[in-house]
């Protein structure tokens, strides 16, 4: 019996989008917003920096918006989470990311950060190197809210 | 109207035409050649040892390592981090961190920022400032600290002394903008795995030395990109610096080599910097390139690579066009496409009893991983002796090669969902 729940369990997981995951993960509820930033460990400093700059302009004019934030790392051991958390002094949510993360939620394959609503819908996407346009995009998003 | 009809028939003609080109490279598949059967190079195995991890030393990725058979140390770059392991048991022995600290090496060293009038903050002569002059300059030394993240990037064996060059970032002034410079600095270890002594390189704008590999006998050589283009290959064409020769003391001797007239062709510095290998075979140096099928010495090409089942010349001319249509679909370069256009990576090289190997990647669909290592056998003049192919496994992948020069052991390091191996293959 604890078998067939077992293997029921885990085929209910093996069919989970990853969106699904990440709601779980996070303990998203209705009313909040998801950022997800999309990491290497050992990645130059500006591909931590510039997502981190968006998350910080979206906190600080984000009064009554309530999100959580994300890292999909592409890591392909579990533990090597620990890296990026020790690297980058991480304390918030974080998942492996097997490569296919971006298309599996339905971003661009180059995008740096989106943030998704709590059905998955993507509400901004935001492109590395695209400094004004990505400012631009988070204080729209803001303002949209 | 008529401008407005021969407009829009234009455009969609172009249009067509591009998408009829990128078609072309989507669906490029690269032509078999006939191969010779070579004598095989002899390779047993002889063992494989796990390398310890623990919470503080996790081994993500293997950027570069070095072996010392005669004192049985394995060393290894992880990050920031230089690791050393027992090379029998796989055991940790020591750690080096690239501490922020090491900026002040640089600061202290009385090298400068160079100048180079085409960019604003570097016109004038400003010196690299220190940790202790951060208040003084305008500098957060906490914020700096989230910037700097100093790291190791190559490593070798060079006579039983283990060499490791860091990539050590430093702020400097230039126009009253701050910006940060990173500057590589060779570590020397005693054998003691201390840092023994350092030399910290002497850049210039048309030789930004960024450590991806080096060699050292009377001189230094090291991947050394540069901006502008020069005279290459004995004055045939103009091109961009890839290397360049220091004396011991990390100045700036000469830049000894180039972007070859394919590297050029694939969009020249536009596509990022290409950057070299070093070997020493019998006393001379040689340099290999990823995608160049050829061997080449001091401003020179020394031989072609023979008996190689594919070419790179159509990547080559495709590249540009593809990496055009990935930014236009804002999509990343498919690996399988890059494989296709480059079915041959000349990954790393080896020296043994004054023979050159270079270790090839061959991209082949019909291999089961979709493809397998090639490892030849050259004379120092460019006769092919002998090869092997070795086969990659899904479940534990080769993620470095090493030779252990001692003990004629090539050495595969391989990473598979629980653990790191280094697995011994006696070469004879």
């Amino acid at each position: 019996m604890k078998m067939a729940i077992l293997v029921i369990a885990m085929l209910v997981f093996a069919n989970q989008t990853l969106f699904e995951q990440l709601k779980e993960k996070c303990e998203l509820s209705k009313n909040e917003y998801l950022i997800v930033i999309f990491q290497t460990p050992g990645n130059c400093v500006k591909c931590f920096i510039e997502p981190m700059d968006l998350v910080e302009l979206i906190k600080k004019n984000s009064l009554g918006i309530n999100y959580k934030l994300m890292a999909l790392v592409s890591v392909e051991r579990e533990i090597e989470l620990k890296v990026f958390q020790k690297e980058n002094d991480w304390k918030h949510y974080m998942l492996v990311d097997d490569g296919n993360a971006r298309k599996d939620l339905g971003a661009k394959g180059i995008a740096m950060m989106i943030i998704l609503d709590s059905r998955g819908k993507i509400m901004a996407e935001f492109l590395p190197n695209q400094y004004d346009k990505n400012i631009e995009k988070a204080k729209k998003f803001v303002k949209s809210r | 109207m008529k401008i407005i009809l021969i407009t829009f028939v234009t455009l969609t003609l172009i249009s067509s035409n591009c998408t009829m080109k990128t078609q072309h490279i989507l669906e490029y598949k690269p032509e078999k050649l006939q191969t010779q059967n070579l004598n095989k190079i002899n390779i047993e195995p002889k063992g494989i040892i796990e390398i310890e991890e623990d919470e503080n030393n996790i081994i993500q990725q293997i950027t570069s390592v070095a072996i010392i058979g005669e004192s049985n140390t394995l060393a290894l770059i992880n990050g920031k981090d230089l690791l050393f392991y027992d090379n029998t048991t796989g055991k940790f022995i020591k750690k080096i961190e690239a501490t922020f600290e090491m900026t002040d090496l640089v600061a202290k060293s009385g090298r400068k920022p160079y100048i180079d009038s085409n960019y604003e903050r570097r016109k004038v002569e400003v010196p690299y400032i220190s940790t202790t002059n951060y208040t003084q300059n305008g500098i957060d030394g906490e914020i700096a600290q989230q910037f700097i993240k100093n790291f190791f990037m190559s490593l070798k064996n060079i006579n039983n002394t283990f060499y490791s060059f860091g990539t050590i970032y430093c702020y400097y002034i230039g126009s009253s903008e701050k910006s940060i410079d990173n500057i590589p600095v060779l570590f020397v270890l005693n054998d003691e795995l201390n840092i023994e002594s350092y030399v910290v390189m002497d850049l210039n704008k048309n030789s930004h030395a960024i450590a991806y590999d080096f060699y050292i006998n009377n001189y230094i050589y090291l991947s050394a990109p540069g901006m502008y283009k020069v005279p290459a290959f004995g004055g045939e064409f103009d091109s961009y610096p890839t290397a360049a020769k220091y004396d011991l003391e990390g100045n700036f001797i000469k830049s000894v080599s180039h972007m070859t007239n394919n590297y050029l062709l694939k969009g020249g510095l536009k596509n990022g910097w290409v950057y070299p290998r070093f070997i020493e075979v019998n006393n001379h140096i040689m340099i290999v390139y990823p995608e160049e099928l050829a061997v080449f010495g001091e401003n020179k090409k020394l031989f072609d690579l023979q008996n190689l089942p594919f070419k790179n010349d159509s990547g080559f001319v495709y590249y540009q066009d593809y990496l055009r249509y990935c930014r236009s679909k804002e999509m990343r370069p498919d690996i399988d496409v890059i494989a296709r256009l480059f079915p041959i990576k000349i990954i790393d090289a080896f020296e043994n009893e004054n023979k050159f190997y270079p270790i090839i990647l061959v991209w082949d669909k019909n291999k089961p991983m979709g493809f397998y290592y090639l490892i030849q056998e050259y004379t120092s003049d460019g006769k092919l002796l002998r090869e092997v192919a070795l086969d990659d496994e899904p479940e534990n992948q080769i993620r470095q090669f090493a030779f252990n020069k001692y003990d004629k052991e090539l050495v595969l390091f391989k990473k598979s969902k629980t653990s790191w191996t280094a697995e011994k293959w006696s070469l004879r």
